[in-house]
């Protein structure tokens, strides 16, 4: 068609002009700028994306304010292929990127700030997580598939980098409050300024819940009770979640230098569903988590070359207030070489803490003074120690008779003995990486790195990455990603001993996975963007608890699993007022081993959400998200049906500006009090099923939101 | 509190400085009378981030670039202008945007006004347009695409000649040329476009003016898309348009324009200027580098030194 007639027919249809704005006090920034975002970004409120050689998505604080989340994993069960499910003991999050799960989730590396969160005792975040609470984050970036290239150790299935707020020299300070279902009671403070040429900011929250008390009807003691003929098992019970937290960070900013330094301090935290998969009364944690770095950065080091120095310094512990039940009063224990041992009349007793510490050295430069290439190089350090293991217990060798404790014996202390559940130990880890961005054709970028890593306790690993990008039409960009990564075995997977059922293996190798991705970006009009991808991946050397004899297993690298499938996400400004989003996540994951269906993660997820400002200070959002076809292990002794669907509905009215300075929130969750429930752990082949009736999560929760700011 | 308390503690050192200085130019007998009181107040419309992030690196470059004390007002419907200059008696009034200005014009201020962070023309006062001068526009399309002869331009036929007359005359000064399509409504704009389209050639370039050039979405898509296939530069006044594909847009740099508001306060004070507005000469430059990408453009370093905002390429 003629471009005249094109033309005009396209105005004819009422293609409105998107500049023109209603009379208000902001119409000439608006007509001056183009729009809100791009105030944010000229006013340095808002960043701008940058581009990456990945499958990438940014979640920022206005979002999260948007969707009224107040824990990260609320925000994160929003991104295409990750879904967040939960461990039984302390409804630990298992952030299941495109089917790769596994109970205590070290397949997953979470940054704060790009420095990985990881705990060497079990390579997850820590056993007494406690939640993350929203306040002083002002992104949280989430790629899918591995960055071993760049990240090393446990950028397998997804790496999840939380960007907290900076230290901007800006006069600012905000205070709230919020309330709600479960006494949930929720505190905090934020203020930012500068002294001179040094910027600070601080933030300090506080958290504190009952926890929600849906309820289980068997666990592990219930198995136990069929076997023994007891009834000691607390089941039907509700699940034990309340906890208190307190979170604060600080961050110093004076030329290019960055100290920052958090804590997050976890007390009083339910064991959810039970240590063991069993129900016990009082039982609850506390972690105390701090961590400190200095960051020099300096972008224009020479004309070409921009440098980071950086060091960090991260300490964390996993404490048991009390003593650990794990399995309550009455209980008579399955051994399985001496048979049934007990009754035990105040349960079976075991409290373990550990302790750890972790250092790094990093140094990183890029370097644009070759004609259309970026070439970045960098090196660094860790050193992690795993320093003081702890172990109180009423059962098994009592360390000063050499005996076997009876039932009924009084708890003694293995600590620093041969009886213990772990040896302490330390880990070294040194690292090169180089990666060069090469323009080499107008339309064309290719992205090559490799990342060389040595450990101390298991050897070296090489994983290199590439990325082709392809601006294939104004509209339309392509890109073809490879990527290869590796998973660090646990301490409790090298070093656990006195547990026949979880015996540690000092000669593991990592698990590795192999990965290949084609993604497009399509933006057919301003306001909408298409975003697509396929991928295939191939995780092999799972390191799994291998049965190696009557009641006893050793960590093995044994398992290896295959997947494929697609995620697509749409994004709407359908209105000046209204922006529509959607994405679609479809896996299909073969656990080879077993020659079936891998098990527990959802095979279909669908998101869909609309924000709406129906007057200038109003903000509403109401969003469902459906959790789909999550397979059981049959081959591993799970024979329940297939794991129900479910679908929650949130909502959350926000009024902004109220007298000034206050803005006034309503959210509620899972708005139509929907039954929804995770995946429990099987028992194992012929084995009966704990928590037979899977996991249950919160009912209909109503959150009220008062904040200050000026 | 906090933020009351630093308020509190600013002011006072502010006070406190205003004070030393003044002892000072009192011993020196060197300062002027008005110099020594003089008061700007800067009137800003009360309104939400970011729009007021805007608001905020003005004021802050106003306190930099005047010499005397500043004060801010935010003109709400609480209080009228009137009460604001009352409670402050400035010296000399910095209205900054549209709301500011339309109260200023109700009432009979005594002091001088001096006008910012508006679009349109004002002939009646002194001031900074958000406008930017088209020499500094085209003097960044030089920069990134010398290679550029034909630049073309849609404007709308009640818009102003002036401003393309100057930088008609500047481009022919250094060997290029501006064509200048006029449109009398959107329908004949788009028209316009269409033949532009089909009668351009590689390195031709289109610009699209401060007040759109009649340019919506769905034309700036179809502009964009012809720009793509034919190697054309698209330039514009609207930074929203490099968003889009457009490689380069300039936007204000509201702490300097906030230091050139400052001096022209100065220089209305000393009774040396005439009323009618400067065009926006400090400004900020976006570039869309998948855009320059595509267009083969190497950002070198005195372009990127130039550069204040990359879009990044997807």
């Amino acid at each position: 068609m003629n471009n005249k007639y094109l033309f005009i027919l396209l105005i004819l249809l009422g293609c409105s002009n998107t500049f023109a704005y209603e009379d208000s006090a902001e119409d000439d920034l608006m007509a001056l700028y183009g729009g809100e975002e791009f105030i944010s970004i000229a006013t340095g409120v808002e960043q701008p994306l940058h581009k990456a050689p990945a499958v990438v998505s940014v979640l920022t604080a206005k979002e999260i304010e948007q969707i009224g989340a107040t824990d990260i994993d609320e925000i994160l069960e929003t991104v295409p292929g990750l879904h967040v499910a939960r461990d039984a003991a302390g409804y630990n999050p298992v952030y299941t990127f495109r089917g790769i799960g596994a109970q205590y989730n070290p397949q997953v590396l979470m940054l704060i700030n790009g420095i990985p969160l990881t705990n060497l005792f079990q390579g997850d975040r820590n056993l007494v997580w406690g939640g993350m609470p929203v306040q002083a984050i002002k992104k949280i970036e989430v790629i899918r598939g591995p960055g071993s290239a760049l990240y090393g150790a446990d950028a397998f299935a997804g790496v999840i980098n939380i960007v907290t707020m900076e230290a901007d020299g800006e006069e600012s300070f905000d205070a709230g409050v919020r309330y709600g279902t479960h006494n949930t009671k929720d505190y905090w403070v934020t203020g930012g300024g500068s002294v001179g040429e040094l910027k600070y900011f601080g933030t300090l929250e506080s958290h504190k819940t009952d926890g929600f008390d849906e309820r289980i009807t068997s666990d592990q003691q219930s198995v136990l009770d069929f076997f023994t003929g007891t009834s000691a098992s607390l089941a039907p019970s509700s699940v034990n979640l309340e906890r208190k937290n307190i979170d604060a960070r600080l961050e110093l900013a004076y030329k290019n230098l960055k100290l920052r330094a958090g804590a997050q301090i976890r007390d009083d935290a339910g064991d959810g569903a039970g240590s063991a998969q069993a129900l016990a009364e009082d039982n609850t944690f506390a972690s105390d988590r701090l961590n400190i770095d200095l960051t020099y950065e300096n972008k224009e080091f020479t004309e070409n070359l921009a440098v980071k120095l950086q060091t960090s310094y991260l300490q964390t512990s996993q404490e048991v207030n009390g003593d650990l039940v794990l399995f309550p009063e009455g209980t008579v224990i399955l051994d399985p070489v001496f048979g049934p041992i007990g009754p035990f009349p105040d349960g079976l007793i075991g409290t373990p803490e550990v302790k750890e510490r972790h250092t790094r050295f990093n140094f990183s430069s890029f370097y644009t003074g070759i004609d259309r290439h970026e070439v970045g190089m960098g090196a660094g350090y860790y050193h992690g120690d795993l320093y003081e293991v702890k172990e109180t217990k009423n059962f098994g060798i009592n360390p000063t008779t050499g005996l076997p404790m009876a039932p009924g014996d009084s708890i003694v202390d293995v600590t620093d003995t041969p009886f213990v559940f772990l040896t302490e130990g330390k880990r070294e880890n040194s690292y090169v990486f180089l990666q060069d961005v090469w323009q080499f054709a107008n339309d064309w970028e290719l992205t090559a790195g490799v990342r060389y890593d040595h450990y101390s306790d298991f050897g070296d690993t090489v994983n290199p990455r590439l990325a082709l990008v392809w601006s294939t039409t104004r509209n339309l960009t392509t890109k073809l990603l490879y990527g290869e990564a590796f998973r660090a075995p646990s301490f409790v997977q090298q070093r656990a001993i006195n547990n026949p059922l979880l015996q540690g293996n000092s000669e593991l190798d990592p698990e590795e996975l192999k990965s290949y991705e084609l993604a497009f970006d399509y933006r057919p009009v301003h306001d909408l963007v298409f975003n697509m991808n396929m991928f295939y991946y191939k995780w092999e050397d799972i390191i799994q608890f291998v049965p190696v004899g009557v009641g006893a297993a050793e960590a093995q690298n044994n398992g290896e699993q295959t997947g494929h499938g697609l995620e697509f996400e749409v994004t709407w400004q359908a209105l000046s007022d209204l922006e529509l989003t959607s994405n679609f996540s479809w896996q299909k994951s073969e656990d080879k081993n077993l020659d079936a269906d891998a098990a527990n993660s959802p095979e279909k997820q669908l998101y869909m959400a609309a924000n709406w400002q129906p007057a200038e200070l109003w903000n509403i959002h109401v969003q469902a998200n459906w959790v789909m076809d999550r397979n059981r292990a049959a081959g591993a002794g799970d024979f329940r049906s297939d794991v129900d669907n479910y679908a929650l509905v949130d909502l959350t009215i926000r009024r902004k500006s109220l007298w000034g300075h206050l803005d006034v929130a309503l959210i509620v969750k899972n708005l139509f009090d929907e039954d929804a429930r995770e995946p429990s752990q099987a028992g194992g082949v012929g084995a009966r099923v704990p928590i037979d009736d899977d996991l249950p999560l919160s009912g209909q929760q109503i959150l009220a939101e008062i904040r200050y700011h000026y | 509190m906090i933020r009351f308390l630093f308020l509190i503690k600013n002011k006072l050192l502010k006070n406190g400085l205003v004070v030393l200085l003044s002892l000072v130019a009192v011993s020196l007998h060197s300062l002027s009378a008005v110099a020594q009181s003089a008061e700007l107040l800067i009137l800003y419309p009360e309104v939400r981030p970011p729009f007021s992030k805007v608001f905020d690196a003005i004021s802050s470059g106003v306190e930099e670039g005047f010499n005397g004390g500043t004060s801010s007002e935010a003109v709400s419907k609480k209080y009228s202008v009137d009460k604001l200059l009352n409670r402050n008696k400035p010296d000399v009034v910095l209205a900054l945007g549209k709301r500011s200005l339309t109260g200023i014009e109700k009432v009979d201020s005594k002091a001088p006004i001096v006008l910012g962070a508006v679009s349109n023309q004002q002939k009646n006062y002194p001031g900074i347009s958000m406008v930017p001068d088209p020499k500094i526009i085209l003097d960044k399309l030089v920069l990134l695409s010398p290679s550029v002869k034909k630049i073309h331009v849609v404007k709308k036929s009640q818009g102003s000649d002036l401003q393309l007359e100057g930088a008609n005359k500047y481009l022919a000064s250094i060997g290029k040329e501006l064509i200048i399509h006029q449109g009398n409504d959107i329908r004949q704009a788009a028209s316009i476009y269409g033949q532009l389209i089909d009668g351009a050639t590689e390195g031709d370039a289109v610009w699209i003016l401060q007040d759109g050039s009649y340019v919506n979405s769905a034309i700036l898509s179809l502009l964009l898309d012809a720009a793509w296939s034919k190697n054309l530069v698209v330039f514009s006044s609207n930074p929203i348009h490099v968003k889009h594909g457009a490689l380069f847009a300039v936007y204000p740099d509201n702490k300097s324009m906030g230091i050139s508001l400052g001096r022209l306060a100065n220089k209305v004070l000393s009774g040396s200027v005439e009323p009618g507005m400067e065009t926006l000469k400090d400004t900020l430059l976006a570039v869309n580098e998948r855009t320059s990408n595509h267009l083969g453009i190497s950002l070198s370093k005195e372009v990127k030194e130039n550069v204040s905002l990359l879009l990044p390429a997807r």
